[in-house]
């Protein structure tokens, strides 16, 4: 008896023993090893032939399908790619300064257009690095136009890849989920970096002046505008030099975050508009962060500006002030600078998010005299064209970065 | 073998007193497993011609005298329903004999399965035991079921918090000196050294301390009082960790006056249903003890708990279901195909302790402790800077962010709601943590800096202890305890870089400030002398301090005395305490955004990105600059209490008594600054906490039935709450102070063990029946980790005790109402589907009360024992819990949350509001409509449950020398994995598409284990 149970206590202690030997929970973890030594990084052979297009012809092709669905009204229209398509690109953009937010651009070759990618993750330039090639499923994606205008101040908007948006808010939305992206994105070579410099361009290159000039049309009523299908310069990584401080802001302002920023009693434009005496708003700085909207609306910077839409008028920032200041939040700011010989504007549009948001444009390197040389990525915006700095040597914000 | 047992306990036993009176005989029964006084012994006293010549049962405290005995041999026979009785040989020879304790063995011990011994299966961290209750008391059925029967899900015993039962070792109030927590993890996997112990429950008064009203439990821990011999034991189990090996030595007293004690363990491995969740903890004691005469002893302790142990998460019902798993832990994911959990708890907390006991004169002992204990204690979490949220369970990889049937949401992405459902269901990484990412990401980023990193932080505690007792049974009527208390703690609050998870370094900058404060370097330190000093943030290595750093230092003293009355069979006692309470914080770090003044009592002035003069030390609203560095103002708090008791024993084991406590304590460290990570700012209106308890108690304990029925109420004022959470919407820590929180408890317990009629069958039951409710509608403060603004400024939280519930119309007036299909639909319903009185009132249905959370408010306990001479023991039992409710957050029971974006109302309606829950359309043209209020303000209530368990233990005897046996425990027979333990609300609100309504984000539950077993295997000699 004696022995016998012996026997089961050793042979109890053994058997538990062993559960304890399961290989998790020793507290060691050895690092685990790179992707880029792990991985079989995407093989572009895979793609069938002729099912990689390019930006321009992926632009084309959605204006062809928009035609063939007979679509007038771009706003909040998608084409939702059921096709094995590709496109390929080098990245040109990075949100690390924070002026890009979840989506990047790639460009297909140094000397075309771009086109936006909206992954809808932060912090994107961790894991896409600029000169990284990605290659882009497309089929179940889609392809819209973000702030194409109808109506009088009809205007071509930038044509942009993501997923349906069922809500019919934009046309297109951002992808999000990690297993979305996963499904459609994929990294090529990280080994293999290709940084594309921005190119200058001219005057004689960018579209709603070429336009303007063909056409001899109002800025406002374009008949036939381009997209990335017939301008390159659009969604492309450019250099715009010797640009002039127009002294002029567009920013808008909503005064309640309980309230629908659609609403024009909701809204402040500081903007050249109805009589400003001063149409920089003192604004004399990329961006609005948040301290600094605090500051302007404590200063009475912006007291005399009026609520509301163009045509209406719900009072001054002054009446709504304590507003204003219970809902305060970083704005993103247009900059208006004359093109060489002032042929025209362009507007300079920057996050109150980015980390570069309260530099002054004076303080900036390589201002000169209200004068700068400037690149980023050049977009439409209802006809319009808009520039936004991309800040890829960190000229602006280097020291903020690094300590 | 019995009859050994008790030879062996009687050599034990003889202790002589010198004092001589008139022969006699006096001792007091104790437990011999803690040595808890056992009420109403039978003591049976028989002269050597077989007369019996006394036949009468010992008192309530266990202590009987009898006097008038002539000189001679008598034998003395000691005997309690639930012991063996114990024989002792006594000789009188003209004085009364103290023979000290006489220590009945329980029943139980026998096969050395007690109730007590399943707790040592603890269960720190597994989600639902996080407050142990230990209230072990053997001859009260109901303590004895209520401190491990009910371990199920968590039990707070009376509805009270942990913090407020009074945990003592050696004498030392253990109880945390920044929480108030009980501190049992500081030895847990100590069963064996720490295993001797005293309990009192409610108001009752306690021989070592004065108490509160929660009970006090002394655990000896001195190695006199260590079961002497050798055992050894392996358990394992499939709920918290796979295998636990312990071993204990105690030497009992030698001849030469020492005893020794040791005790080591080691518990390991994960289990089978929280998979993550694992210990690799181990434990040791060691203990020696001099007794130098009868007058002098002296004890000398030191033991720890070091070790790991993985931590489970809640989640929400939406990723229960995702996983199809209700027991899901979200802490962890695979790193080179292994499991890692990123909650791990590291501690090694040492506590040492000296202790000395004198007994100057035979009616008088006093004991005196010093204890200090210091160490270590980590936590482990991701830490990230600019980067994406790792965790797989974030709201914004779950379906429900995409898409909601109610426009309204805002969320009509059915494609991506789907496409997230199907990576949920078939992608690992997805659904866990995913490292080798993590990794990858520090890999391939500029310049080593990485992205994330494994962050531990600490809670590093050197508490010094003074504790002083003494005991003075001045005549047989009046007792006299009493004893004075010091405590210093000084409390390091701070963090380290654990693993750069591949990376270089990460610098020690504050990510949260970056976002609102880019214009300037200085702001974002985290340690801005430093940066001062070296021009840049420091480049954080392994290992190194980072993020926030202070101490929170508590000076603590109080004295009490106890006064103790006897006439016949009436006892009575009064007691009063009296002490300090002060507190403070020490920043250790200057923060960039809390900068405070320098050395020269100046605001810093840094230069902006443009060069610019600005000041970055920001004021609060009364002009003072809100600093992160050096001291704070001292609070102190003046603590007093009383206490009273009277008791009545009735012939035939009933027993009638009544505690009635009055306690002013005052606030803890962690309840007192609106953001102690960051600044020495301090709550507005901080008070003491006053709390009057009462309990009326009637006992029964006679023929093998022991029955216990108590009614208490309870009342608390004045309580302060902070809570403290990330909030990405902030992009910051955000925190919520309460002050002004008052709870009611009252309810009744009753305990009964009965014998079935046949020998060793036995049924036993235990019920907690209470309402615990919040009576108060305190204020609130909230602030953000990287902002001085105070966001809720003392606003009253009008739902926090109530709320109420609006009447719907009848189904055919609902019928009428245009769309109703489509409005039904609507998790917010519009005003046109409440019913309204004729005044025009929308008509309430019913006021909810809102509960203190996370325990049953019914809590039951049916049970059959039987136990054989042989030692087999068998338990078969049934637990029933209702009456649980969500921890509620303060921030759904605000105005602000209630009336939505569109809230208009001002003080005097809300006032107006509050009286009678009033709600008309002038409310609702204030944005307060009866289906926000019936949404947002309510309290979850959690399904009852029905849980099954069973035991059986059985131990041999080898040669009269060895004893082996083992106890295996099966819990939640019935395998149902559908019960909800605990959980709490996340404390964030979206705005609805129409800006008139706020939704919540879900709950998170923690759920109990399905079947789970624990099996012990014990040898010993």
């Amino acid at each position: 008896m004696n022995k016998r149970l012996k026997y089961i206590f050793a042979a109890a202690v053994i058997a538990v023993s062993c559960a304890e030997l399961e290989p998790v929970f020793t507290g060691k973890y050895p690092n685990p090893p790179a992707y880029s030594e792990t991985e079989n990084f995407f093989d572009p052979s895979v793609i069938p032939a002729g099912k990689l297009v390019t930006v321009a012809e992926l632009a084309a092709k959605f204006k062809e399908a928009a035609a063939a669905a007979n679509i007038n009204d771009y706003s909040t229209w998608g084409w939702v790619i059921s096709e094995d398509l590709w496109l390929k690109g080098r990245i040109t953009t990075s949100d690390r300064s924070g002026n890009f937010y979840k989506s990047l651009y790639i460009q297909d070759s140094p000397d075309g257009p771009g086109i936006e990618v909206k992954i809808g993750k932060n912090s994107l330039y961790n894991e896409y690095k600029l000169g990284q090639e990605i290659y882009i499923n497309l089929d179940g994606l889609c392809v819209g136009e973000y702030g194409w205008k109808s109506g009088d101040y009809y205007g071509e908007g930038m044509v942009q890849i993501g997923v349906a948006d069922e809500s019919n808010t934009y046309a297109t939305a951002y992808m999000e989920h990690q297993y979305i992206i996963d499904k459609h994105i994929f990294k090529g070579d990280p080994k293999d970096i290709q940084i594309i410099k921005p190119r200058v361009v001219t005057i004689d290159d960018l579209p709603a002046y070429k336009s303007y000039v063909s056409y001899g049309l109002t800025k406002w009523n374009l008949k036939n505008p381009e997209t990335q299908a017939d301008n390159p310069c659009i969604g492309a990584l450019v250099t715009l030099e010797n640009l002039e401080y127009a002294n002029e802001i567009f920013t808008l302002l909503y005064i309640r975050g309980s309230e629908s920023n659609k609403n024009s009693s909701n809204r402040v434009f500081l903007s050249n508009g109805k009589k400003v005496v001063d149409p920089t708003w003192k604004v004399d700085t990329w961006a609005i962060s948040k301290t600094s909207f605090i500051n302007h609306l404590k200063a009475g910077d912006w007291d005399s500006a009026t609520v509301g839409n163009s045509n209406d008028n719900y009072g001054t920032v002054a009446d709504v002030k304590d507003e204003l200041l219970a809902n305060a939040n970083a704005y993103s700011v247009s900059q208006y600078f004359n093109l060489p010989n002032k042929k025209g504007t362009v507007q300079v549009r920057s996050s109150g998010f980015s980390k570069f948001a309260d530099l002054q444009m004076a303080k900036s390197a390589g201002w000169n005299n209200g004068k700068i040389t400037l690149s980023g990525i050049l977009t439409i915006y209802q006809g319009t064209f808009q520039f936004i700095l991309t800040d890829n040597d960190n000229q602006f914000i280097q020291d903020v970065l690094n300590k | 073998m019995k009859n050994r047992f008790i030879l062996a306990l009687t050599a034990l036993l003889v202790s002589i007193s010198a004092f001589a009176q008139q022969g006699g005989v006096k001792a007091t029964v104790v437990n011999r497993n803690g040595r808890a006084p056992i009420s109403n012994a039978r003591v049976l006293i028989v002269d050597s011609d077989a007369n019996v010549v006394v036949d009468a049962n010992a008192n309530a405290d266990g202590t009987f005298l009898f006097e008038g005995l002539a000189d001679g041999d008598y034998r003395l026979t000691v005997s309690a329903n639930g012991f063996n009785q114990s024989i002792i040989n006594l000789k009188v020879e003209g004085y009364v004999k103290d023979l000290i304790f006489v220590s009945l063995i329980s029943e139980n011990s026998s096969t050395d399965i007690d109730d007590s011994a399943f707790a040592e299966f603890d269960m720190e961290d597994s989600g639902y035991t996080d407050t142990p209750t230990i209230l072990f008391n053997a001859n009260d059925p109901y303590n004895n079921i209520a401190g491990y029967g009910f371990s199920d899900v968590r039990f707070k015993n009376r509805g009270y918090n942990s913090e407020t039962q009074e945990v003592l070792l050696a004498g030392v109030k253990m109880n945390d000196a920044i929480t108030g927590y009980s501190p049992f993890s500081l030895w847990s996997g100590l069963n064996e050294a720490t295993r001797a112990k005293e309990n009192t429950i409610g108001v009752e008064a306690s021989d070592y301390a004065f108490g509160g009203y929660n009970g006090v439990t002394n655990i000896l821990a001195n190695p006199a009082s260590v079961r002497p011999g050798w055992r050894f034991s392996v358990l394992t189990n499939s709920a918290l960790y796979r295998l636990r090996l312990m071993a204990n030595y105690a030497s009992g007293e030698l001849d030469n006056g020492w005893s020794f004690a040791a005790n080591v363990s080691a518990r390991l491995g994960g289990n089978d249903w929280v998979k993550g969740v694992y210990y690799r903890s181990f434990a040791y004691y060691l203990g020696a003890e001099k007794k130098i005469n009868d007058q002098h002893r002296i004890a000398f302790m030191a033991m720890a708990s070091p070790g790991q142990r993985g931590a489970q998460n809640a989640s929400t019902q939406e990723v229960y279901d995702l996983m199809g798993d209700n027991m899901y832990n979200s802490n962890w994911g695979y790193q080179n195909g292994r499991v890692r959990n990123s909650r791990v708890r590291n501690t090694h907390e040492p506590i040492f302790v000296v202790k000395y006991t004198t007994n100057p004169l035979e009616n008088l002992e006093a004991n005196v402790a010093l204890l200090w204990r210091t160490g270590r204690n980590g936590y482990s979490a991701l830490d990230w800077y600019d980067a994406a949220d790792p965790r797989s369970d974030y709201y914004r990889n779950l379906p429900s962010y995409y898409y909601n049937e109610d426009d309204n949401w805002g969320r009509q992405n059915m494609d991506k709601a789907n496409l997230t459902a199907e990576a949920w269901a078939v992608d690992p990484l997805t659904q866990h943590l995913d490292w080798d990412r993590l990794y990858n990401v520090n890999y391939n980023a500029e310049g080593g800096r990485s992205r994330y990193i494994l962050e531990e932080r600490r809670t590093d505690q050197n508490d010094f202890n003074l504790a002083a007792n003494f005991k003075w049974d001045a005549n047989s009527w009046f007792t006299l305890n009493g004893g004075l208390n010091a405590k210093i703690n000084r409390t390091e609050y701070y963090k380290t870089v654990k693993d750069l998870l591949g990376g270089q370094y990460f610098l020690n900058t504050d990510n949260f400030s970056e976002r609102d404060f880019a214009f300037s370097k200085e702001m974002i330190q985290n340690d801005l002398d430093y940066y001062l000093a070296n021009g840049s943030a420091q480049q954080l290595k392994k290992g190194d301090k980072y993020g926030y750093d202070y101490y929170a230092q508590v000076r603590n003293a109080d004295v009490w005395a106890d006064a103790r009355f006897s006439l016949g069979n009436f006892k009575a006692n009064v007691g009063a305490k009296l002490g300090v309470s002060s507190f403070w914080r020490e920043g250790l770090l200057r923060k960039g955004i809390f900068a405070g003044l320098d050395d020269a009592g100046n605001p810093y002035v840094v230069k902006d990105l443009n060069g610019n003069d600005v000041v970055i030390s920001p004021v609060d609203e009364n002009g003072n600059y809100i600093t992160s560095k050096g001291k704070s103002a001292v609070s102190t708090f003046f603590t007093y209490a009383l206490k009273a008791h009277g008791e009545y024993v009735f012939t035939g084991g009933h027993r009638v008594y009544a505690n009635l406590g009055w306690f002013s304590d005052a606030p803890k460290f962690n309840q007192a600054f609106l953001s102690p990570r960051t600044r020495n700012s301090l709550v507005p209106d901080l008070k003491n906490v006053n709390t009057v308890s009462a309990d009326i108690n009637w006992q029964y304990s006679n023929n093998g039935y022991d029955v216990r029925v108590t009614g208490f109420l309870t009342q608390i004022m004045n309580q302060t709450d902070l809570m403290s959470f990330y909030d990405d919407s902030y992009n910051s820590f955000t925190n919520f102070a309460l002050s002004g929180i008052d709870e009611r408890h009252m309810g009744i317990e009753v305990g009964f063990k009965v014998p079935l009629g046949v020998k060793g069958l036995s049924l036993q039951g235990a019920l907690s029946w209470g309402q615990y409710i919040y009576t108060s509608a305190p204020k609130i403060y909230q602030t953000i980790d990287n902002s001085s603004e105070v966001v809720l400024n003392g606003e009253i939280v009008p739902y926090w005790a109530s709320s109420p519930v609006y009447k719907l119309k009848s189904e055919t007036e609902l019928l009428q109402i245009k769309d109703i299909d489509k409005i039904l639909k609507q998790t917010i319903l519009p005003e046109e589907c409440y019913a309204k009185d004729e005044m025009g009132n929308y008509i309430v249905e019913k006021v909810q009360k809102h509960h203190v959370p996370s325990t049953p408010q019914l809590a039951a306990n049916l049970a059959i024992n039987y136990r054989t001479n042989s030692y087999w023991f068998f338990t078969l039992g049934a637990n029933v819990y209702a009456f649980s409710y969500l921890d509620m957050n303060p921030l759904y029971r605000t105005m602000k949350a209630a009336a939505g974006p569109d809230n208009k109302m001002d003080y005097l309606y809300t006032s107006e509001h509050m009286n009678g829950w009033l709600l008309n359309s002038e409310f609702v043209d204030r944005g307060l409509t009866p289906g926000e209020i019936n949404y947002m303000t309510g309290q979850e209530m959690f399904e009852p449950a029905v849980v099954v368990n069973c035991s059986i233990g059985k131990s041999w005897y080898i040669r009269r020398t060895y004893n082996l046996g083992f106890s295996l425990e099966v819990k939640n027979l019935l395998n149902n994995r559908n019960v909800k333990t605990g959980g709490y609300e996340q404390t964030r609100l979206v705005d609805s598409a129409n800006y008139e309504n706020y939704y919540k984000f879900d709950s998170k539950y923690f759920y109990m284990q399905g079947v789970n077993y624990m099996l012990n295997l014990y040898f010993r000699f």
